[in-house]
């Protein structure tokens, strides 16, 4: 059974605000990727903006005010609540490929084509590290806003911001001489 | 070697790069709104589940008889009306009152499930009409008629003998039919008005689901277990038990020509009249 817009009549009971579809369909795609760079792992931002969304949702009246600044404090509480998690439980191991799935192309054109160096070294990163640099300089937000969003002093995020850069440049370096196709080979 | 300035330029514009392709999920609104759904759902269940035993515990207190056995109030969920034994009782004999619509076909068995006989009933002529059946045989057919009158009459074919029979039965005789149960509207209503009752729930019978009193403190039977239809209050069956238990399945029929035939009971050809 279907109500008058379509929409299954067992949903209808549900109040929808429109603004709040309409800023899911404006902000999702770049609210995913901050989820992304947040956690590393797709199918985690995934979960976690959809649980970032439903608290906004139930919220709405409160963080319509201000939702991208609402919903970047949530999907930062959620990527410690995920990592705390991740540490009281057993790590999730990724499963072996099976052979049929395996890709029948150059591997080292896939490894080109599919890098996401910055993201795996970001992954590396301490979490509030991490946080730190997705802010500043993925979501480009001042040293005070980051501070204020991750409620520490602007101190601790110019030690933090200090560190990761440092750390991301071994990181980043490194990945560089693995990936760096020898002269002797062009 | 790049300054910190230049080496978070670079880092911002490889997070954009390597970002690029997460694009916007595709249903995520219907997404959400499913999960709201669900989440509304678990919210309304969890207060639900409490606030509903809270009731029934208060309903099974506030009913509970003197003998500590609780009177099911609580158990229907038919209509907007309260089911407690006094609204059914009343129902049921207001329904029983009132059957001058129908004819009535009663089947009756055993425990065992042999078939005993059929009684039909028709209120509005005054007639009904027993058939006796014996290990699968039948014995014996008795037709009553004129019970709202001063001289009902009573016309008993016996297949043994093949022999019939006609006299005047006294009125107060004709609600006693040959299967020792009250069994007729007006026994049901006179027994109901004379015993305690008690509402025992709802049960499915013959695949639909019914409200079951029990009848008890009778003369002649144990108990009366009567089955009652939630929205007509017609009886669907009637356990009597006494000395010997009865089962009888009621079916409420139209009016029709094909179904009153049946209660015009006439000696076949052959049969010898006895007085």
């Amino acid at each position: 059974m279907a109500t008058g817009t379509g929409r299954p009549a067992f949903l209808a009971s549900v109040k929808v605000d429109p603004s709040f579809e309409a800023f899911v369909e404006a902000r999702s795609a770049g609210l995913l990727r901050l989820a992304y760079l947040l956690t590393g792992d797709r199918g985690h931002a995934e979960d976690m903006l959809q649980t970032a969304l439903l608290r906004a949702a139930r919220h709405w009246p409160k963080a319509r005010a201000a939702p991208d600044a609402y919903l970047r404090r949530t999907l930062v509480n959620l990527s410690q609540d995920r990592l705390r998690r991740m540490f009281r439980r057993p790590r999730e191991a990724p499963l072996p490929p099976e052979p049929e799935s395996l890709p029948a192309g150059d591997p080292g054109f896939e490894r080109v084509t599919d890098r996401r160096v910055v993201v795996a070294a970001l992954a590396q990163l301490p979490i509030r590290q991490r946080q730190v640099v997705v802010l500043r300089f993925f979501e480009d937000l001042s040293v005070e806003q980051t501070a204020g969003l991750l409620d520490c002093s602007t101190g601790t995020v110019k030690s933090y911001t200090s560190r990761a850069l440092s750390r991301l440049r071994q990181l980043l370096a490194a990945e560089a001489s693995v990936t760096e196709v020898p002269d002797a080979h062009r | 070697m790049l300054t910190d300035d230049q080496f978070a330029a670079r880092l911002t514009a490889l997070m954009n790069e390597e970002t690029a392709d997460v694009g916007p999920v595709p249903g995520m609104s219907e997404t959400l709104r499913r999960r709201r759904q669900r989440q509304a759902w678990r919210v309304r269940i969890a207060v639900a589940v409490p606030v509903a035993a809270t009731l029934v515990a208060t309903a099974l207190v506030t009913t509970a008889g003197p003998g500590g056995r609780a009177a099911p109030a609580a158990v229907g969920s038919h209509g907007s009306n309260p089911r407690d034994v006094a609204y059914v009782s009343a129902r049921t004999q207001a329904a029983l009152a009132n059957i001058d619509r129908y004819v009535a076909r009663v089947e009756n068995r055993n425990t065992a499930g042999d078939l005993l006989g059929w009684t039909w009933y028709d209120n509005q002529t005054g007639r009904s009409r027993s058939d006796l059946y014996l290990d699968g045989r039948h014995v014996e057919s008795r037709l009553i008629s004129g019970v709202n009158t001063d001289r009902p009459t009573a016309l008993l074919v016996d297949y043994r003998d093949r022999t019939w029979t006609i006299s005047t039965v006294l009125k107060a005789l004709c609600a006693h039919n040959c299967f020792g149960a009250p069994q007729d509207p007006t026994e049901i209503r006179a027994a109901m008005a004379s015993g305690s009752l008690a509402l025992i729930g709802e049960e499915p019978v013959r695949g639909h689901e019914t409200l079951h009193l029990r009848v008890t403190g009778l003369p002649k039977v144990i108990a009366m277990d009567l089955f009652v239809d939630p929205h007509t209050y017609l009886p669907v069956r009637l356990i009597a038990g006494g000395p010997t238990t009865t089962i009888s399945d009621y079916t409420w029929l139209p009016r029709t020509p094909r179904n009153l035939a049946v209660l015009d009971l006439r000696p076949p050809p052959g049969f010898t009249r006895t007085r």
